[in-house]
C-alpha cells in the first residue's frame, strides 16, 4: 500500500483566487527518496504543507480530494502526532529559530523536550546531530545571533534530531555554500539509507540527479511530470516546464545532435565520464 | 568542547551566586513577603530601611547596576511626586508648620504621611523589581511549568519578551535605513512623527507574519504532541531550607498583618 496517497487533490489558500494545487494525484512509497522540482510558485511548498498536514490544520482555505498519510486522511490526523511522524524543514530558515533559548544546544533540543526524551539520551542525540552538521563550535552561541547559513544548519539539525520516519525538506541549502550544500546532501542520503522516507524540494539539479530516486516536476499547481530520476532528467521536454536539467544531460543531447550520440543520456558527472570512456573504446 | 558543554546540562543549572541559585518560587515568596511587609508597616523609617537593604542586596547578587538604574528613577518619580502632592492636596490634620517657600507653608504631618506612602510604594515596587532583576524569565517559566502551567503559555510569554527585544532592534534598523534614504528621523516631535509611521507599519506587518510562521515552525518541533515533557536545562528543586525559609517569611508577614489589624481595632 502507498504510504502517502494523494487522490485528485486541489487546494486554494484563503483569500486567493487561483488554486495552488490542481487535481494532484500521486502515491509516495515508504523508504524512497523523492525530489520535487519546478518553477517558482509552482506549488512545491504547498505540496509539502499538505503532506505534513499544515494544510488543512494551519492553512485553512479550500481542500478538495483525498490526502492519506499512512492510511489516514490528513484532515483526521492529530497535529501533534503527525509532527512526531513527519519532520518538516521549512524553506525559510529565519522563522525556524524559536527565539526562546539562549544557546544553540538548547535550541536543537526543543523537539526532544517536547517528545519527552529522557535527558541523557537527549544530550547524546543533540551532540551527535551537531557533529553531523558541523555546528559543534556553535553550541554555546545565541541562536538569535547566527548568520544565515548557520541558522539554516541549526534549523535542519533541530528537525533531524527528532528522528522521525519521514522527512519533508524544503530547500535546505538555499543559504549554504557549495561545501555546506554537499554535506547536507550527504546527511540526507544517509538518512535515506537508514530507511527514512525523504521528500525534498531543491533547485540544485545536479544534486537532485545524484541522490533522488523519483522526481516530481511541479508547474502551475500541477504535477507536470513524474517518474524515475533518470527518465525525467534526461528528457529535454523537462526544460519546457520551467526547470533545468543537468549540464551533463544537455551535453548528451548536444552529442546526439552532432551525430555522435553516447549510448545513453548521462545525468551525473560519473555517468557522463563512464559513457564517454565507453565510447572511446 | 561541545560534548563537555552538552554534558554540563546533566547537572542542575547554577550561576554560583547564593541568591540567584535559589529556586524561582523561593525568590518570589521572599521578595513578595518583604515587599508586602512595607505596605503593612506603612512606616517610612521601616520602608526606607528596606529600600536601602534592597540596594545593598542587589549588589550582593551581582545585579546592583541594573537594579539601581530602574530603582533610582522610581525613587525620584514616586518619592518627589508624592511629597509635593501631599503638601498641595491634603490640608486637614496639618498643625505643625515646618518651613515656608514663597508663602507656601509645608506641614510636618503631610510630610510624614507622604514619606510613609512613598516608602511603601517604593518598598513594594523595589521588592518586585529585585525579584525580576535576579530571576530570568526562563527560570520563572520553568517553575511555572513545573506547577502545571502549559508549555504553550510559557512559550508565548518567553516569545513575547523576545519579540519586544527584537522589535526594538528592528525599529532601530528601520530608522537607520530610512535615515539613509534621506527621511529625517532626528529633530523635533513633528519631524520625528513623520518618520514614525512609515517605521511602524512594516514593523507591525512583520510581527504578524512572523508570529504565524513561528507558530508553524514550533509545531514542527512537536509542540502540540500530548506527552509529558522533559527538560534539558534543569534548576535545583527547592531544598528543605528554602521551604522553611519561605514558611518563616510567610508566617512573619501574617503575624505582622494580624498584629497591625489588632492594634488598629484596639485603638
Ligand atoms: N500562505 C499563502 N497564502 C496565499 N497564497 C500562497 C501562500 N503560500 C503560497 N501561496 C501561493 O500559492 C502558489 C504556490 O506557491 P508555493 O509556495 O507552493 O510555490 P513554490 O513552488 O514553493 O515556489 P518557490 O520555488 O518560490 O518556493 C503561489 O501562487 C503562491 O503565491
Ligand atoms: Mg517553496
Amino acid at each position: 500500500m502507498a504510504y502517502i496517497e494523494l487522490k485528485d487533490v486541489s487546494y486554494r489558500y484563503p483569500y486567493t483566487k487561483e488554486q495552488a494545487l490542481k487535481n494532484v494525484t500521486y502515491s509516495f512509497e515508504r523508504g524512497k527518496f523523492y525530489g520535487i522540482i519546478g518553477e517558482n510558485g509552482g506549488g512545491k511548498t504547498t505540496l509539502c504543507n499538505l503532506i505534513r498536514g499544515l494544510i488543512p490544520h494551519f492553512y485553512l482555505g479550500r481542500l478538495k480530494g483525498e490526502a492519506l498519510v499512512d492510511g489516514v486522511d490528513v484532515r483526521d490526523w492529530d497535529t501533534g502526532e503527525i509532527s512526531a511522524k513527519i519532520g518538516y524543514v521549512f524553506q525559510n530558515p529565519f522563522t525556524q529559530i524559536s527565539g526562546i533559548k539562549e544557546t544553540v544546544f538548547e535550541e536543537v533540543a526543543i523537539g526532544l523536550e517536547n517528545l519527552g526524551v529522557p535527558k541523557d539520551e537527549m544530550i547524546e542525540r543533540v551532540i551527535n546531530v551537531c557533529e553531523m552538521l558541523n555546528i559543534e563550535d556553535l553550541v554555546k552561541n545565541n541562536p538569535n545571533e547566527l548568520s544565515r547559513g548557520q541558522r539554516q544548519r541549526v534549523a535542519f539539525a533541530s528537525i533531524i534530531v527528532m528522528d522521525t520516519d519521514t522527512l519533508v525538506i524544503d530547500e535546505p541549502t538555499s543559504q549554504l555554500d557549495p561545501e555546506g550544500t554537499e554535506s547536507v546532501f550527504e546527511i540526507i542520503r544517509s538518512l535515506k539509507e537508514s530507511g527514512k522516507t525523504i521528500i525534498l524540494v531543491e533547485h540544485k539539479i545536479d544534486l537532485i540527479a545524484e541522490h533522488c530516486e523519483e522526481i516530481l516536476v511541479m508547474q502551475g499547481g500541477k504535477i507536470a511530470m513524474s517518474g524515475p530520476t533518470k527518465a525525467i532528467l534526461s528528457d529535454f521536454g523537462t526544460l519546457d516546464l520551467g526547470t533545468m536539467i543537468p549540464a551533463t544531460a544537455v551535453f548528451g543531447h548536444a552529442m546526439k545532435e552532432a551525430g555522435k550520440p553516447l549510448a545513453d543520456i548521462p545525468i551525473t558527472l560519473d555517468e557522463a565520464v563512464e559513457l564517454v570512456e565507453r565510447r572511446g573504446e | 568542547m561541545h560534548v563537555e558543554f552538552g554534558n554540563s546540562f546533566k547537572k542542575f543549572y547554577k550561576t554560583g551566586n547564593f541568591w540567584c541559585d535559589l529556586y524561582p518560587t523561593t525568590k518570589l515568596i521572599l521578595c513578595f513577603t518583604v515587599a508586602m511587609s512595607t505596605i503593612v508597616m506603612n512606616n517610612w523609617i521601616y520602608g526606607f530601611s528596606v529600600c536601602l537593604f534592597y540596594f545593598i542586596f542587589a549588589f550582593f547578587t551581582g545585579h546592583g547596576k541594573q537594579f539601581t538604574k530602574t530603582f533610582l528613577i522610581l525613587f525620584v518619580i514616586i518619592g518627589l511626586f508624592l511629597v509635593v502632592i501631599r503638601q498641595v492636596g491634603m490640608r486637614t490634620g496639618n498643625v505643625t508648620p515646618m518651613f515656608e517657600i514663597f508663602g507656601w507653608i509645608w506641614y510636618r504631618e503631610s510630610f510624614i504621611t507622604s514619606l510613609d506612602v512613598s516608602s511603601y510604594m517604593l518598598g513594594f515596587a523595589g521588592g518586585i523589581l529585585l525579584f525580576f532583576d535576579t530571576t530570568p524569565m526562563r527560570d520563572l517559566m520553568y517553575a511555572f511549568e513545573h506547577m502545571g502551567v502549559s508549555h504553550v503559555t510559557s512559550f508565548i510569554m518567553l516569545s513575547s519578551m523576545q519579540n519586544i527585544i527584537d522589535l526594538r532592534k528592528t525599529s532601530v534598523a528601520i530608522l537607520e535605513s530610512q535615515k539613509s534614504r534621506g527621511i529625517e528621523t532626528d529633530g523635533n516631535i513633528l519631524v520625528r512623527s513623520k518618520a514614525f509611521f512609515p517605521t511602524i507599519s512594516p514593523l507591525i506587518l512583520g510581527a504578524f507574519s512572523s508570529t504565524e510562521e513561528k507558530s508553524i515552525a514550533m509545531d514542527a518541533r512537536a509542540f502540540s504532541v500530548k506527552r509529558k515533557h522533559t527538560f534539558l536545562r534543569e534548576l535545583k528543586p527547592m531544598s528543605q531550607i528554602e521551604k522553611i525559609l519561605c514558611l518563616l517569611f510567610s508566617l512573619a508577614l501574617i503575624s505582622l498583618t494580624v498584629w497591625k489589624i489588632a492594634a488598629a481595632l484596639i485603638k
